[in-house]
């Protein structure tokens, strides 16, 4: 049974990455990436393997537990490392794997010849395992593990060429911005062991099922809190300003951490705690209006960004803001669906913008570049596949799960989310159509030598954007709750009554019918609209941007917000930094630390003098404790 | 004769232990002069032991004769390598302890 | 009676035989005030009825322990030294400390104990201090710290080979 052998899913890519780095010193380039790409798909053939068991299996034996050890006992608080695989995280899984595998796959090429070849594959082979420990882990603790070590890979990867010192800065970044977010993540951990004095999500949603008495405040406190990690994670706005720098990193990276997995891990985590946020009331408003923001903001700053990798970053800040709408929207089967497809069609732009990268010779500018779909024809199908699933066109997979997401905004809250979301879908479908039509139609501004994609480029392209093209399988019949992957997702073991059902009203198929039509016309216009002005009337539109020189700057630098926190973060920290330093710490501490040093040499000095050398006379010292003890004694006896 | 005696030769003989090892510059005589200390200790032990009925004061003379037994074993082969070291045996001579 | 007589004389014997021991020059003859002195400690231990801790005494300290002195000052081949007593002020203050910590303790003694005496002779022995039971005792309550000089023993075996090591 494989479902006995779970624990082997990320034991497999740790064996990897111990074989590599203990080992790998010696090992040429090809042996070390034989190694990672097989532990990774040795994984993810088990994981196959579990999924097909899982869906032979009745619904109610989907969900599978298996605890190792005890880890940590401490009176009633028992942590064990223990593993929890239902529909929910098997489809996560199933995403870094697939993915992860695939990308492993491309670095081979992408990589080839780079200094730290083998620190790369180690890192990223550590991170898969630690991506499988944050969403197999059966309770807080060991995701919490998990989720600080993707952390550590996600800083050591985006740093990998630390020489660059904007590559080490952005990591430093990444961690910084991540601190805040795990910050509110332990607390929540800490008010969930105080209240519930478990950790393991299997019992807690038993005690939240049943009468427990816990004031909604304290449920809510702990939600928020959690979502303050996930919202750090996922670089949700406000904490969204790491993941635009993170772009330093190598682009197979971006690919995985960046886009399709680490990135998400917000996202599962608040759907693998979806009893803790229907318990009060604020908190799914909260959660969704985070996410709308997120996602129509993001979305305005990718339409001004001119790097081609930056245009994604932004995308994928969007378009998991989209995946946190529909958490907010209780219709979390929703998120999870756009979480697989975004995955699959974000890791196709990634490593097709890391293809063109490769082409021009690490030029990322898209104003460089253009008519490159004439030298590289297969990067550019494949890279157009997975815009148009970005910008949810049919019948690409994100056509269906976007449309169920911003369908869920308006059954829940209304029509101001669908225009929201409505509005945020258009605004990506522009920048699709800029992006593609800048960088591979219209004139060529790129001079030099093309390099022709090799294997290793284009076999993952096309794998992946097959997947983007059907994966939307999973997403029929449409407009209903039934499609396929709720069908699936719906014996996950938290999903319960909410879940997929949106708790509103229910919304006549024929109006669910015509928004979807008005999204998709405004969609296909606005992306046909923007390939044409990009490619045919470069020259205008460049002028254009060149006349608002304001607004473009506003979209470029993502509303001046890093500037913000520069200014009411970093520079007062900066200063207290550096009165700490030289005040504080020159004057205060060492004037202690060394005024102590000197007084005990003073001391010694002093006493050093007794030190005659001579025996007898530390025999006399003896003998006279000796009396003086006695004398003591005497004294208390008599 | 009574208990008091035996405790009385006990302290007369640690008295006697304590100046020896005072007054004396050889290290063997030194280590003599333990002996006495130890072995005075021990004599009260035992009379305790006869006062008190038990035989928890016997069991300690015996652990107590181990470790002088060790005691000894350890500081002559000091007293060896002190005389292979300095050539004389003589403690007023030898201060490297000095600070 | 006899006991009584016996314990003075052995008493005397040993009091003057510790006394030659820290006060005679020659070290050869230290060791062997020091065996004079340990025999009539053996006696006394017998006096009190403690027959094994007297044999110990013996095979121990004048067996194993004073052979081993005695083995060392022919292996050094010392010569003798005479006695240089270290005339200062400090040998004077400690020595009257000892001698006032003698008559302290001893007129205490009196104070407290005088008149309690206990019966001496083997034939007054209780059970609870013959061999037998010592035996028990040293094999069950006091195992432990038993093994443990047994370590103790062993580790100052090789550190006493390690430091006379050249």
């Amino acid at each position: 049974m494989l479902f006995k052998a779970i624990y082997l899913l990320p034991l497999l890519p740790a064996i990897g990455v111990l074989i590599n780095g203990l080992l790998g010193k010696r090992f040429g380039e090809k042996t070390v990436a034989f190694v990672a790409c097989t532990s990774v798909g040795l994984s993810l053939i088990l994981a196959i393997g579990i999924l097909h068991q899982m869906l032979i299996a009745s619904p109610a034996e989907r969900v599978i537990t298996s605890s190792l050890y005890r880890w940590i006992s401490d009176g009633s608080l028992q942590i064990n490392v223990g593993f929890l695989i239902d529909p929910l995280a098997i489809a996560m899984i199933m995403v870094i794997l697939f993915v992860g595998f695939i990308i492993h796959f491309y670095s081979i090429g992408y990589m080839e010849g780079e200094p730290g070849y083998r620190r790369f594959f180690v890192h990223l082979n550590l991170f898969i395992f630690f991506m499988l420990i944050l969403v197999m882990g059966d309770n807080l603790i060991l995701t919490f593990v998990g989720w600080e070590g993707v952390g550590l890979c996600s800083y050591l990867l985006i740093g990998h060429w630390y020489e660059k010192k904007s590559a080490s800065d952005a990591g430093r970044k990444a961690f910084v911005v991540n601190r805040v977010g795990d910050f509110g993540f332990m607390l929540g951990i800490f008010l969930v062991i105080v209240t519930f004095n478990t950790v393991n999500f299997v019992e807690l949603k038993t005690i939240l099922a049943g009468n427990h008495g816990i004031p909604t405040v304290t449920l809510a406190i702990i939600s928020l809190l959690l979502f303050t990690g996930a919202v750090g994670k996922s670089a949700q706005f406000p904490l969204h300003v790491w993941l635009p720098d993170a772009m330093e990193g190598p682009t197979p990276v971006s690919a995985l951490i960046h886009a399709a997995t680490m990135v998400n891990a917000g996202v599962y985590f608040m759907c693998r705690i979806f009893p803790f946020l229907q318990q009060s009331q604020f908190v799914l408003p909260i959660i969704a209006l985070v996410g709308m923001i997120t996602a129509v903001y993001a979305a305005c700053c990718a339409v001004g960004q001119k790097d081609i990798k930056k245009v994604l970053a932004y995308s994928t800040i969007s378009q998991i803001g989209y995946m946190f709408m529909a958490v907010g929207c209780g219709i979390y089967v929703a998120g999870m669906f756009h979480l697989v497809a975004h995955g699959i069609f974000k890791g196709l732009l990634f490593l097709g913008s890391g293809a063109v990268i490769h082409a021009v010779k690490g030029e990322q500018d898209i104003v460089n570049m253009g008519g490159l779909i004439k030298t590289i024809p297969v990067t550019a199908i494949t890279f157009l596949i997975g815009l148009l699933a970005l910008a949810g066109i049919f019948p690409m997979v994100g056509f269906f799960s976007k449309d169920a997401i911003i369908m869920g905004g308006y059954e829940t809250y209304g029509i101001v989310y669908w225009l929201f979301g409505f509005g945020g879908a258009i605004l990506t479908a522009l920048y699709c159509g800029k992006l593609f039509g800048m960088a591979f139609l219209g004139e060529s501004n790129f001079t030099g030598h093309v390099h022709k994609p090799n294997f290793f480029f284009k076999a993952p392209l096309v794998i992946l954007a097959v997947c983007a093209v059907f994966l939307g399988i999973l997403g029929i019949p449409m407009f209903t709750k039934n499609t396929y992957f709720a069908q699936f997702m719906g014996s996950s073991f938290n999903l319960g009554a909410g879940g997929h059902a949106a708790a509103g009203h229910g919304i006549p198929l024929s109006l669910e019918i015509a928004f979807t039509l008005i999204l998709s016309v405004f969609a296909i216009a606005a992306i046909v609209l923007a390939l044409f002005m990009y490619s045919k009337h470069r020259k205008t539109m460049v002028d254009f941007e060149s006349r608002h020189k304001g607004l473009m700057m506003f979209l470029l630098k993502g509303f001046w917000i890093d500037k913000l926190y520069d200014t009411i973060w970093v520079r007062p920290l900066k200063w207290i930094s550096f009165y700490s330093d030289s005040v504080c710490d020159h004057r205060i501490v060492d004037g202690a630390v060394n005024g102590t040093g000197k007084i005990a040499m003073e001391v010694g000095k002093t006493l050093s003098r007794m030190q005659t050398g001579y025996v007898r006379y530390y025999a006399v010292s003896i003998v006279f404790g000796v009396f003086v003890l006695v004398g003591i004694t005497m004294m208390f006896l008599f | 004769m009574g208990f008091y005696h035996f405790l009385s030769l006990g302290i007369i003989l640690f008295a006697i232990g304590v100046v020896g090892f005072v007054i004396r510059n050889n290290t063997i005589v030194l280590l003599l002069s333990v002996e006495l200390m130890l072995n005075s200790v021990n004599l009260i032990f035992v009379a305790f032991s006869r006062y008190l009925y038990g035989t928890e004061g016997q069991i300690y003379v015996f652990i107590i004769m181990t470790i002088a037994a060790a005691e000894v074993a350890v500081g002559l082969a000091i007293v060896v390598s002190i005389y292979r070291l300095f050539g004389t045996l003589d403690i007023s001579k030898i201060k490297l302890l000095k600070g | 009676m006899i006991e009584q007589a016996v314990f003075w004389m052995l008493g005397a014997v040993m009091i003057v035989g510790a006394l030659g021991v820290i006060l005679l020059p020659n070290t050869i003859n230290s060791v062997m005030l020091l065996l004079l002195s340990m025999l009539a400690l053996a006696g006394i231990y017998v006096l009190m009825g403690a027959h094994v801790v007297a044999l110990f005494q013996i095979i121990i300290y004048i067996g194993a322990v004073l052979v081993l002195f005695i083995y060392v000052i022919m292996l050094l081949n010392l010569k003798e030294q005479g006695l240089k007593l270290p005339m200062q002020t400090f040998t004077y203050i400690i020595s009257g400390f000892s001698l006032g910590l003698l008559v302290v303790v001893v007129w205490l003694f009196w104070q407290s104990l005088w008149g309690t005496t206990f019966t001496g002779g083997a034939g007054n022995l209780k059970a609870s201090a013959t061999v037998h039971q010592l035996a028990v005792d040293l094999f069950s309550q006091h195992i432990l710290i038993f093994e443990l000089t047994s370590v103790l023993l062993l580790v100052a075996a090789i550190g006493a080979i390690i430091i006379s090591k050249k």
